[in-house]
């Protein structure tokens, strides 16, 4: 009967769809072909790639999800991936909410630019009051005369100046702010710094991207995003007087020499405001976020090898593939104290092999 | 007099206006998916996963394989849930019980897909400590289940009572009867109302949201987090890039396709029905 | 005759427990699956609830910063949608019912009830990625004309991006369109043609009879029907995140960036990572959850007296 004959077809799809779904864990059951994270959208482009030649490599998926920080915190707690991915470290009482300790490493440096939206895309040079200044909407003007003293030669429009910010708990809203409640004390205290905080001012993005939708698509407007995203969307980005006193465009070299600093053993630092001449003043680590004791929720010891495999190698050969990108590769220094992090990860409270 | 007849005419004129309004703006919308999106259609993008960032090419092929695997296994999970619960309503005509489960049923039906959603993680991800297709299943199963239950319902009601009466007269015990006779007669409303149903829940983006998770890489294992097409097109649609944005389109395009397909399908088999009864 | 069942008695006693069981199994799983979510969605926002208590529903601060939440812009954001929604859409509804069941030919009425069902039918994401990329620059335009026009700082100081309320209501209009519409045509179509013919015949128009005997006819259904289209609109999701602009804030304007009480989940759940951040959001999830099953009743209700009539 006809009838008969769909229901029959019906069911003969879902059976090859289950075969199918369980032929690939098949196998070797104790094999890792697959790792999930999720977390940060300050470094996705060059996790993108990285994850991209890991797979090409070894056969190993990692399946990131570009969610921001906040969101890679969340997911590490509710214990639902391999692995979270923050440009802020734990606050205290994120820490607490993990319930066991949690390493910190980093794999590349990057920069938060401040991008914008003006017709003759000028290169605009910036510091630190005048940035305070905009986002606390106390200079709410493209012709303001305080961006005309730092820009003589400059003609700007009478435009009223939009501030893009981000909208989730965001990472790079963490370095930012970081940087604007260290040489600001009136930001400090009216607005402080943190992945989230009460904007003056300003319209919110989901992520990295959208806020450089946003100045793309917002005439008049400025805002704060990584590096590689203001390339990619074409969207002039503003050099900074940094603390040495000049002015400094963001690129690879000026956030490198950031991290020529001394580094403490777990990694945890803010590198804003570094002193040089040529560095560039709100450049930051991001970091891999995983617990320490990999025996947790079910775990299996093929999972923590695979992920201290995954770790190892970004911290080696993936190096390769941050200057593409334009991120920074990590200092020799901070790369040995990094992979002694790696190293320390125990499953059952002995090393992984 | 003329008054009325005036007022006749005119709302005789607003009336029809509005059909050509609703007709105006439904081809609008599908003038833009079928323009938007047939531009980037090509071979690659039905076979390959999404490129890495920042690289151009690539496809949808990992959300057109989650959302059929996703969504068979939904309708698998919730079509012997649906359908047993509409049989039992509808055996027990009457009864208080019954009347409470039809009453559930349609509460079910009203929970908004992001109460789904919320519930599949609390209840699914969080309790098995991963993101997975299933537990996108289960979560669309619930929201499966309810039109599965009222579409058997109703068309077992449908069977005249002279072909069940003939069947008990022959001594058959009553789980026969419903089977044999009322389920193999209602069997062509059942499955149309199967397809519809799946049709619906194929297009769903919420609950995957918490559940799916979303995957770059073409995934068959049902364990792992996995894309869909609705998943895809929403990640797409929010990225600042033309090349994404193209690209949701795309796949818009092809969900629109699938669920016409279904669709078609649902209708075809009902034609074959009213066929069979004439 | 037998004092034993024979083997194929056996096996159907066997096959008619299990199908009972079957049955009741589905029935009673259907039961518990609504009275478990309740109690999931209670239990898994005990942390807002002790925080913030009952005044939770009318505060009207959402500060993820500060830990202080409050459902009020978000239910401000629902109601505004819902029934800006179901206002501009019923007028167009109900021409487009009489038009199908008063006017048009089986020609005309057939293509146009399949178009309709195909816009129903479109998924809500699909309604979003139009929303965003067509409606919102179109209402992007508007908003910067009319700022112009009516000469109010304030109104294009407050968003001139076109994502807000005004964009999620007009698209919220047009998904509900179809369904409020079919709704509304099936019960026109139940009207006993002879009330329809003795009007005529009293030498009516054609117009007085639909408003004098057709309309007060399936007035209770029609209600119902508009009931059901406002439960649909509530609670949506898709669509409306991807156009309503994620604002935190009480909405001033139409032209506010805002949130409904599903957008504000779709937007923040999968990075809230304080538990009283995490509770507020399921609370809120849970104030959707009432307000369907509430509306989901009352439809009933004025359904069932408008069939009794």
């Amino acid at each position: 009967m006809k009838n008969k004959r769909h229901v029959s077809i019906l069911l003969t799809l879902l059976v090859i769809a289950l075969i199918l779904s369980g032929c690939s864990s098949q196998g070797q059951p104790s094999a890792i072909t697959s790792l999930a994270g999720a977390g940060a959208t300050f470094p996705y482009p060059l996790y993108s790639k990285m994850f991209d030649t890991y797979d090409g490599t070894t056969g190993v998926r990692v399946n990131y999800n570009s969610i921001g920080s906040g969101g890679g915190i969340k997911a590490l707690t509710d214990k639902t991936v391999d692995f979270g991915a923050s440009d802020a470290f734990l606050t205290d009482q994120e820490a607490v909410a993990m319930g066991a300790p949690v390493l910190h490493i980093p794999t590349c440096i990057g920069a938060v630019v401040l991008s914008y939206n003006l017709d003759s895309t000028p290169s605009l040079r910036l510091d630190s009051t005048l940035l305070a200044g905009i986002f606390l909407a106390k200079v709410v003007k493209w012709n303001d005369p305080a961006i005309s003293a730092l820009n003589p030669g400059l003609s700007l429009p009478d435009l009223a100046i939009t501030v893009v910010h981000r909208s989730d708990g965001s990472g790079t809203t963490s370095i930012f702010t970081g940087y604007l409640a260290a040489v600001s004390p009136s930001w400090k205290s009216t607005v402080g710094a943190g992945k989230s905080v009460s904007w003056p001012t300003g319209i919110g993005g989901k992520g990295n991207d959208g806020v450089a939708g946003m100045i793309s698509q917002t005439k008049g407007s400025i805002g704060y995003i990584e590096l590689v995203y203001a390339e990619q969307s074409g969207t002039p980005f503003a050099s900074l007087k940094n603390a040495s006193g000049t002015f400094v465009t963001p690129s690879l070299a000026s956030s490198a020499a950031a991290a020529a600093v001394s580094l403490p053993d777990d990694l945890r630092i803010v590198i804003v405001n570094s002193p040089g001449a040529d560095t560039y003043p709100i450049s930051a680590f991001t970091w891999i976020l995983v617990y320490k004791e990999q025996n947790y929720a079910g775990r299996t010891l093929g999972q923590a090898q695979a992920l201290k495999k995954l770790l190892t190698w970004m911290l080696a050969d993936g190096q390769s593939i941050n200057e593409g990108l334009s991120y920074a590769r990590l200092p020799a220094p901070a790369v040995t104290k990094a992979l002694a992090l790696v190293n320390s990860m125990t499953y059952g409270g002995t090393a992984i092999p | 007099m003329t008054a009325r007849k005036l007022k006749n005419g005119v709302m005789g004129f607003l009336v029809a206006a509005s059909a050509m309004l609703l007709i105006a703006v439904l081809v609008v919308i599908m003038w833009h998916i079928f323009i938007s999106g047939v531009r980037y259609l090509n071979w690659d993008f039905f076979t390959k996963a999404p490129a890495p960032f920042g690289e151009n090419g690539g496809g949808v092929f990992n959300a057109i394989v989650g959302t059929f695997l996703i969504t068979l296994v939904a309708a698998a999970i919730g079509t012997p849930f649906g359908m047993f619960a509409g049989i039992y309503v509808a055996e027990h005509r009457g009864h208080r019980f019954a009347d409470i489960v039809r009453l559930c049923a349609d509460a079910l039906q009203g929970v908004p897909s992001i109460v789904i959603g919320i519930f599949g993680y609390t209840f699914l991800v969080v309790r098995f400590r991963s993101y997975s297709a299933l537990s996108a299943s289960v979560a669309l199963a619930f929201m499966f289940v309810p039109t599965t239950t009222r579409v058997t319902e109703e068309v077992l009601n449908l069977v005249p009572s002279g072909l069940q009466e003939a069947a008990y007269a022959l001594g058959a015990r009553r789980s026969s009867v419903v089977w044999n006779v009322s389920i193999k007669t209602a069997a062509a409303g059942i499955t149309s109302g199967l397809l519809t149903s799946m049709a619906r829940i194929a297009g769903e983006t919420a609950p995957l949201l918490f559940t799916a998770f979303g995957s770059r890489y073409i995934e068959w294992n049902m364990l792992r987090p996995m894309s869909a097409l609705p998943l895809q097109i929403y990640i797409y649609a929010s990225s600042p890039y033309p090349a994404l944005q193209q690209q949701a389109w795309s796949a818009a395009f092809v969900l629109v396709l699938l669920i016409l397909l279904l669709q078609y399908s649902a209708k075809h088999l009902i034609a074959r029905v009213l066929r069979v009864k004439a | 005759m037998a004092a034993q069942p024979s083997r194929s008695d056996q096996r159907e006693l066997v096959r008619e427990r299990a199908f009972t069981a079957a049955g009741l199994t589905a029935a009673v799983a259907l039961v518990t699956t609504i009275v478990l979510f309740l109690l999931q969605l209670f239990v898994a926002s005990r942390t807002s609830q002790a925080a913030f208590g009952l005044p939770f529903l009318w505060r009207s601060e959402w500060n993820p910063v500060t830990e202080q939440f409050g459902a009020l812009p978000m239910v401000i954001g629902t109601l505004i949608t819902g029934f800006g929604a179901l206002l501009i859409s019923t007028p167009f509804a109900l021409g487009i019912a009489i038009f199908l069941a008063d006017y048009a030919g089986r020609k005309v009425a057939e293509p146009v009830k399949y178009l309709i069902g195909l816009l129903g039918g479109l998924p809500s994401v699909i309604f979003g990625l139009w929303g965003l990329f067509v409606l919102v620059p179109i209402v992007s335009r508007f908003e910067v004309w009319f700022g112009r026009l009516v000469g109010s700082q304030a109104l294009v100081a407050s968003g001139t991006t076109g994502v807000g309320l005004l964009a999620a209501i007009l698209l919220l209009a047009i998904m509900i369109l179809p369904f409020s519409a079919s709704l509304i045509l099936e019960s026109l179509l139940v009207v006993p043609t002879e009330l329809k013919e003795g009007a005529l015949a009293l030498g009516a128009t054609k117009w007085d009879t639909i408003q004098n005997v057709e309309l007060p006819y399936v007035r209770k259904s029609t209600v119902g029907a508009l009931v059901l289209s406002l439960g649909r609109a509530l609670g949506e999701t898709m669509a409306v995140t991807m156009v309503i602009g994620n604002g935190m804030r009480l909405p001033h304007s139409l032209f506010d960036p805002a949130n409904t009480l599903a957008s504000a989940i779709a937007n923040q759940f999968l990075e809230a990572t304080s538990p009283v951040y995490v509770g507020s959001l399921i609370q809120l999830s849970l104030i959707l959850f009432i307000i369907a099953i509430l509306i989901n009743i009352a439809a009933r209700v004025i359904l069932r007296r408008g069939v009794q009539q």
